[in-house]
């Protein structure tokens, strides 16, 4: 829910009402300020507990912020000063701030820890903007709107395009944990926040981990609660989501689960059924089947704002619809229980790492992108030559990784992997897109697991504490082993399998070959052809084994087709449906 | 003669003088009229079948059973046109008689003698197993020549040496397990799982028996003993050591003895029986009825050997992730060891060649995940993991 923007400089305020006007489904309530050479704008719906009432003033001093902090505030927007000025140890939450400070000319702006809430700014005609999507600032008059084939060729490798980059030329995201001054016409950024590893060799005794790590859980749940008589919860049947909705029925806060419903397809749903038993909450079951998501998405990827390629956004969209429907305001989640405690993608690092350069040199940053299991390494078979050439230098993706999966912060390869995990898949593929998901519904998501504390108190754990032998988040099954049905913490991981092969060669098949038929293709001119034809007749890869890899790699050639019709050649307007 | 690479088609006179090719110029590597068996053509068909167009990993022994296979048909196709040449000149030599008995019962009882004479053949030419007439070390020749002229071919494996490939990593990796382990009676099958990165697709050890490979080799067995849930499975040729895998496993203490137990994927006889070779042959006094054999596999493994190497590289892969990803439902025998059910006896046809790459998607759900059967191009239904 809400969300902001402002410019700083000559900027027309007419600018402004037109960047709020386009995430009309953020709130109901526009503000806008101005003082001193910029202008702030926030867009939210009136009266929800915990959120600012509209942009704080004082003085010269403009601050707007979309989200809140964890525990909630009254007013984050008027709190957040006196948080910067106290020092940034212990801010946690999911938010985005500015704060323009009329007499020295400068604007901070500020993102949550993880990344729930977004920023994005570019410079046009002299003006610095900035706003909480970037549909916004393609409401700038006169803003070149341009791919930048850099951030496309990320996307074809993650699903998402990570990094400051975006896949428009000249608009860039503040990442999440940092702060940025704009001052003198120039922007700097630092981090406030850095998870480093800090074994505490007594966390080895389970004795001592479980207790710290339960109350962490409990304190990151209770902590996102904002006053509201009920709340959702998205409950997959799996571990995490079963742990919040356990660690939420103790807060005696009223809660509601949903869980998806993939028909003969289904996975979890039956443990998603044991755990709403065992707990004895409400629970409505979504169903989800390729016909449904045909009709939903444009408006899903126009919401999406940013394109992310893993076909549970539809799913999740549905979700949010039915939780909506039902007349709540926020949704809690598990996501961050893989990130933090070591889930399954740490298993197939592990096994790579043991084998690397048997046949040849491998880094590391190389097989953690093949780990995402689009379209790294296929370049040759994907990329049309003129595209090819026009993707820059190699190694920059690889570069993206280094920081964490090289870092100087943590010793232990769990940890490096994890620090990759949480940077770069949670805060800027799971985060983003599941907060989207849900205020394109009007709902606040909440994510109580990627809590700045207990992410502090995960890094804290000796590694066999998050992965003992083959056993996955091992600390988090020993807490909740008495609060869920053992089969159901103790069974193997098995994922939100959205059967999208299926769906992309069935039901969804039409909208595929829309988005993808040879003229779609060839009119794009990033793709070859024969290539995109042999995955929507259903033919797999020869070195590629699972048949889920055709659906998944069509999908996110899709969502990139349909997001470049929507931002690219619409500008960011709203589809007709 | 045709050029591999511009597939220019030059005469004798052509080449005769420079064994080069009329219109690129580039060096022709096998002259069939110097006896050579194939031709540069055929040998890079070949390849190009085996590495499935350069995509998949590839050892030179996958190349040696695609061009064997070659080769015996080849034979095959000139055995059944010696032996159509001996019906013919039979059937000439009572037509010549028939002039001087009747006019018509005769031709009659003659043609129905020769179409069954040449459809008994021709089934028994196609029921026999193939075996590996192309001699090992004629065949390495051949490869070695054809990479003194164009290097590695695309995808072909090649270790680096062993100080090499000893991987530097963190103390903690050594603290976890993995979720199934493949052990194999061949370094070479090892070389080809790993290759084509089936252990990152999977979360699985892969090993060999006999310690391959080294650098890791310790290290990946001891991360075998901290899962007590780890799925073992047994991959081998189907040779008598080969069949003894799985139970070696199951009863050594240094392996998985009173850990868990081990499933054996194949080959077994009977699999290898439903594969239409090449074979290699049994020797006489190898094999004889011990635990874990039966009298059946005992008579097969006498008189053949099979080769995991004759199934593709890219089937290999995709028949092992469909074997290991299927419902389990048997239990394992007094030797801790699991057969899957696909060891019912031989059927004649349909048999595999063992380089289909396949068109379309398997169901993989029929239950047997059997390393004879074709998988296709894709898994089908057993991919809820990764």
């Amino acid at each position: 829910m809400s969300g902001i923007c402002g410019f700083v400089g000559p900027g027309d305020p007419a600018t402004v009402r037109a960047m709020l006007g386009a995430i009309d489904y953020r709130g109901d309530t526009d503000h806008v300020a101005e003082a001193n050479g910029a202008m702030l704008g926030y867009r939210h719906w009136a009266g929800r507990p915990g959120k600012s009432p509209g942009i704080h003033r004082d003085g010269p001093h403009l601050v707007a912020c979309a989200g809140g902090f964890a525990p909630a505030i009254a007013s984050p927007a008027a709190a957040l000063r006196e948080q910067l000025a106290q020092g940034l140890d212990s801010l946690d939450g999911a938010f985005a701030a500015a704060w323009w400070d009329g007499d020295r000319r400068r604007l901070t702006l500020i993102r949550d820890p993880f990344g729930n809430r977004s920023l994005y700014w570019c410079e046009h005609a002299g003006v610095f903007y900035f706003a909480s999507e970037v549909k916004q600032l393609l409401a700038i008059p006169g803003l070149p709107v341009e791919i930048d084939p850099a951030a496309i060729h990320k996307y074809l490798t993650f699903s998402f395009v990570p990094g400051e980059e975006t896949p428009i030329s000249g608009v860039r995201r503040l990442l999440p944990g940092r702060i940025a001054r704009w001052h003198d016409g120039r922007l700097e950024s630092e981090p406030y926040f850095v998870l480093r590893e800090q074994i505490d060799p007594d966390l080895g005794d389970k004795r001592t981990a479980c207790p710290l790590i339960r109350r962490r859980c409990k304190e990151a749940v209770a902590a996102r609660l904002n006053g509201e008589p009920e709340v959702g919860v998205f409950l997959s049947g799996g571990l995490d989501s079963s742990g919040v909705a356990a660690w939420l029925q103790e807060t005696g806060v009223r809660v509601r689960a949903f869980s998806l419903d993939f028909g003969a397809h289904g996975v979890e749903k039956e443990q998603a059924a044991q755990v709403a038993a065992h707990l004895g909450i409400p629970l409505e079951f979504v169903p989800v089947g390729g016909a449904d998501i045909a009709p939903i998405l444009a408006d899903m990827v126009w919401k999406l704002d940013l394109p992310f390629g893993d076909p549970v956004t539809g799913p999740q969209y549905l979700l949010g619809r039915a939780a909506r429907n039902a007349g709540l305001s926020a949704v809690f989640n598990g996501e961050g229980g893989d990130q933090l405690f070591g889930g399954w993608t740490s298993k197939p690092m592990i096994a790579a790492q043991l084998y690397a350069n048997l046949y040849g040199e491998q880094s590391r940053e190389e097989i953690y992108l093949r780990s995402y299991h689009r379209f790294y390494g296929r370049e040759d078979r994907l990329y049309a030559p003129a595209f090819r050439e026009r993707v820059g230098r190699p190694g920059q993706r690889r570069i993206l990784l280094e920081p964490y999966l090289s870092s100087q912060d943590a010793t232990t390869f769990l940890n490096r992997v994890r620090l990759a995990d949480i940077s770069l898949k949670g805060s800027q593929n799971i985060l983003p897109r599941m907060e989207r998901m849900a205020n394109g519904w009007g709902l606040d998501a909440r994510t109580p697991l990627f809590d700045r504390a207990l992410a502090v108190d995960s890094f804290r754990l000796p590694p066999t504490m998050k992965l003992h032998g083959a056993c996955e988040k091992y600390v988090l099954k020993l807490i909740l082993q008495k609060r869920l049905p053992k089969k159901v913490v103790w069974r193997r991981k098995f994922g939100m399998s959205v059967p999208i092969t299926d769906w992309a060669l069935g039901p969804l098949a039409p909208t595929i070959a829309e988005l993808l038929g040879p003229a779609a293709v060839a009119r794009r001119g990033l793709f070859r052809e024969d290539y995109v034809a042999r995955l929507r007749s259903g033919h797999n890869d020869a070195d590629e084994t699972r048949r889920r890899r055709i659906g998944e790699r069509l999908w996110t050639l899709a969502i990139l087709e349909a997001w470049l019709r929507i931002f690219i050649d619409g500008r960011g307007r709203r589809p007709v449906s | 003669m045709k050029c591999c690479h511009c597939e220019a088609d030059s005469t004798y006179s052509q080449w005769k003088d420079t064994r080069r090719c009329k219109k690129c110029g580039r060096k022709f590597v096998f002259f069939p009229r110097d006896d050579d068996p194939f031709s540069d053509v055929a040998f890079q068909k070949a390849i190009d079948a085996v590495s499935a167009e350069g995509r998949v990993r590839w050892g030179v022994e996958h190349l040696y059973y695609a061009l064997a296979r070659r080769y015996a048909k080849a034979l095959e196709r000139q055995e059944f046109f010696s032996f159509l040449g001996i019906v013919g000149l039979a059937v000439g030599v009572v037509a010549a008689c028939a002039t001087f008995v009747g006019p018509y019962l005769i031709p009659l009882g003659l043609a129905l003698a020769v179409m069954i004479v040449i459809g008994s053949g021709f089934m028994e030419l196609t029921r026999r197993p193939v075996f590996a007439n192309l001699d090992r070390s004629r065949f390495e020749q051949l490869y070695a020549r054809w990479e003194a002229e164009h290097g590695p071919p695309p995808g072909v494996i090649k270790r680096r040496p062993a100080a090499e490939s000893t991987p530097e990593v963190e103390a903690d990796v050594g603290d976890y397990s993995f979720d199934r382990a493949v052990i194999c009676d061949r370094a070479r099958t090892v070389d080809l799982l790993l290759a084509n990165n089936f252990h990152f697709e999977n979360n699985c050890a892969i090993l060999s028996v006999d310690g391959y490979p080294q650098g890791p080799f310790e290290t990946v067995r001891s991360m075998l003993k901290r899962n007590p849930r780890l799925a073992v499975y047994a991959l081998h040729d189907a040779t008598p050591a080969g069949c003894r895998l799985a139970r070696t496993l199951a009863q050594d203490p240094a392996w998985f003895a009173g850990q868990t137990a081990v499933i054996d994927v194949g080959l077994r006889p009977m699999q290898a029986a439903a594969i239409q070779g090449p074979f290699l042959p049994g020797r006489e006094g190898d094999v004889g009825t011990e635990p874990g054999l039966s009298a059946w596999e005992a008579t097969w493994l006498a008189k053949h050997r099979l080769e995991l190497a004759v199934i593709g590289p890219e089937q290999v892969v995709k028949r092992l992730f469909r074997a290991i990803n299927q419902p389990l439902t048997e239990r394992s025998n007094a030797d801790n060891v699991i057969i899957l059910p696909n060891q019912e006896p031989p059927t004649r046809k349909p048999r595999d060649s063992g380089d289909s790459t396949g068109a379309g998607d398997s169901a993989g759900g029929d239950g047997d995940g059997c390393l004879a059967k074709d998988a296709g191009d894709a898994d089908g239904a057993f991919d809820a993991f990764g």
